[in-house]
């Protein structure tokens, strides 16, 4: 009969602790944690791996983050320009493609050339709209026609080892 | 309400039988819609509530997009259960799913009928009120269990068992604990109780402060009233995480919204009869004795009722968003060990005490010792 009036007093207590913790929760509003979204952005974190940039002008057309890309998202096209210094003409990111893996701005060899922006809101209505295209276009190419050899003799060997 | 029909036909002639009749069902309708429209948009204000007071105690916001402050949730909800598709079981027995949503919606909505929401305020004043209460909430039990056997569907089945077993058994801890109550006032019209609890200032005659057994008997009847309206922490019929959804596995769009409106207009109920059997009705606290014109004083009194009835559904709430599920055998325990006996010796105590002091209560002693 003790132990009756005992388990009583203890789930009568015990549901009294509980709502007194959560009545403090109910009637403060100030406790709210929630982050509305589309109005209130939180800041990224340090390191995150948002959308990826390349800043053309400093690329050397090295195509190394091209090599690296386990999923060959990144299309590169390099031509000798009058200077006889590789530019890319070509440089386009799928970014339907990226798995976010950050090789590429890992091999990198330049610094703050290729790099990860702290942008994640770029969904898009067809999946062309999400190749990011960062190519300088034309370039006036090389008079010396041994260079443009080379690249196509670059170029071919690397179709064969496809 | 029947004093408002006898208003009417009495300042008509006689002699048109057919006339009276017609005016007395169109008084009957008009007053049902009433009570349908305002029920109506009461569960879905109740169900946008639950869903604020959720997020309150979660430290979260809750809704808040659908038009101001979210208030507007319930009308996008709403549309969006009418056009769902209406799916029947290939093997539910048609009849019963079909009809036991009907059932469950009809007396929840049925149980408004007999409450008194202000001296002059009432769809009809019975005077068997709290029988016809007791009585219509125990139809439910039966619906359920017909939607249950109707879907053909395990889970629906257990959980339309379990909550037969619940609401069974918790209907003896209510009537003992409405006893203890009722035998004061002695009468079961709502109207009655609430006129007993007038004077006190309006809140210390209230029939929870009469003497100990009534208070005792106001926890009882409200935790097994949460019980009843198979709310958390005793809502092992529609436990999700055992029997998916319980007894409306199987329903879908507007029959599931009628079990859903149904447990809401529940709620209202159990918490309408606490609040005129315990917390005085429409009694206006404090300055229930100045003298204010009669309607101002029926607008106070249905705001003091619809006040009492909205606070105890928010402590409902409070204790859906705090506590765990009971299992099954403890649920029976504390029915059977605990509440029932409780109860039962509460009703003794409570009629030992009208037998001695006939019906004075705690504040009657109290107030005649001071006059005196």
């Amino acid at each position: 009969m003790a132990g009756y009036f005992k388990k009583m007093y203890h789930s009568i207590s015990t549901v009294l602790t509980g709502l007194g913790i959560t009545i403090k929760y109910g009637i403060n509003p100030k406790t709210e944690v929630t982050q509305q979204y589309p109005e209130v952005k939180r800041e990224p974190p340090e390191g995150f791996r948002g959308k990826l940039f390349v800043d053309i002008n400093i690329c050397t057309g090295c195509t190394a983050c091209a090599r690296i890309c386990p999923v060959d998202a990144i299309t590169l096209k390099t031509v000798r320009d009058e200077n006889k210094k590789l530019r890319p003409v070509l440089f386009d990111i799928d970014n339907a493609r990226c798995i976010y893996c950050g090789l590429c701005v890992e091999a990198c060899p330049v610094d703050n050339c290729l790099y990860f922006e702290k942008k994640y809101e770029f969904s898009a209505y067809s999946k062309e709209d999400l190749i990011s295209h960062f190519g300088l276009g034309e370039v006036k190419p090389a008079e010396s026609k041994t260079e443009d050899k080379k690249t196509e003799a670059g170029k071919e060997g690397k179709e064969a080892a496809q | 309400m029947t004093e408002l029909i006898n208003r009417i036909l009495s300042g008509m002639s006689p002699t048109m039988p057919l006339t009276r009749l017609l005016i007395t069902i169109l008084i009957m309708v008009v007053s049902a819609a009433i009570v349908l429209a305002v029920s109506l948009l009461y569960e879905g204000f109740a169900t946008y509530a639950e869903r604020k007071v959720a997020g309150d105690i979660q430290a979260r916001i809750g809704p808040n997009r659908v038009g101001p402050y979210g208030l507007l949730q319930f009308v996008a909800d709403g549309v969006k259960l009418l056009l769902k598709e209406d799916i029947i079981p290939f093997y539910a027995d048609r009849w019963l799913f079909i009809i036991a949503p009907y059932i469950v919606f009809t007396v929840s909505f049925a149980a408004f009928v007999p409450l008194s929401y202000s001296d002059h305020v009432s769809i009809a004043n019975l005077n068997v009120g709290v029988l016809y209460m007791i009585a219509i909430s125990s139809v439910v039990s039966m619906a359920i269990l017909m939607g249950a056997w109707g879907s053909n569907n395990k889970w629906s089945l257990f959980g339309g068992m379990r909550a037969v077993a619940q609401i069974v058994s918790y209907e003896i801890p209510i009537v003992l604990s409405l006893l203890a109550a009722i035998i004061i006032p002695a009468s079961l019209s709502m109207r009655d109780i609430i006129a007993y609890q007038s004077g006190g200032l309006g809140i210390f005659r209230w029939l929870v402060f009469n003497n100990p057994f009534t208070l005792i008997a106001f926890f009882v009847y409200f935790i097994a009233a949460i019980a009843e309206v198979n709310r958390t922490p005793f809502d092992i019929p529609e436990a999700e995480s055992e029997i998916v959804a319980g007894y409306h596995t199987e329903y879908t769009g507007m029959r599931f919204a009628f079990f859903f409106m149904a447990e809401y207009g529940d709620m209202f109920v159990v918490s309408a009869i606490a609040a005129t059997l315990f917390l005085g009705g429409w009694q206006i606290p404090f300055i229930g004795g100045i003298p204010m014109p009669v309607w101002l004083r029926e607008v106070l009194q249905v705001g003091v009722f619809f006040t009492k009835v909205f606070l105890l559904i928010y402590v409902m709430m409070w204790i859906r968003w705090t506590l765990p599920r009971l299992r099954v055998d403890q649920l029976m325990e504390l029915c059977w060990k605990y509440l029932t006996p409780i109860a039962l010796f509460n009703l003794i105590g409570a009629s030992v005490w009208v037998l001695l002091l006939h019906d004075r209560g705690v504040y009657d002693i109290i107030a005649r010792v001071f006059t005196r």
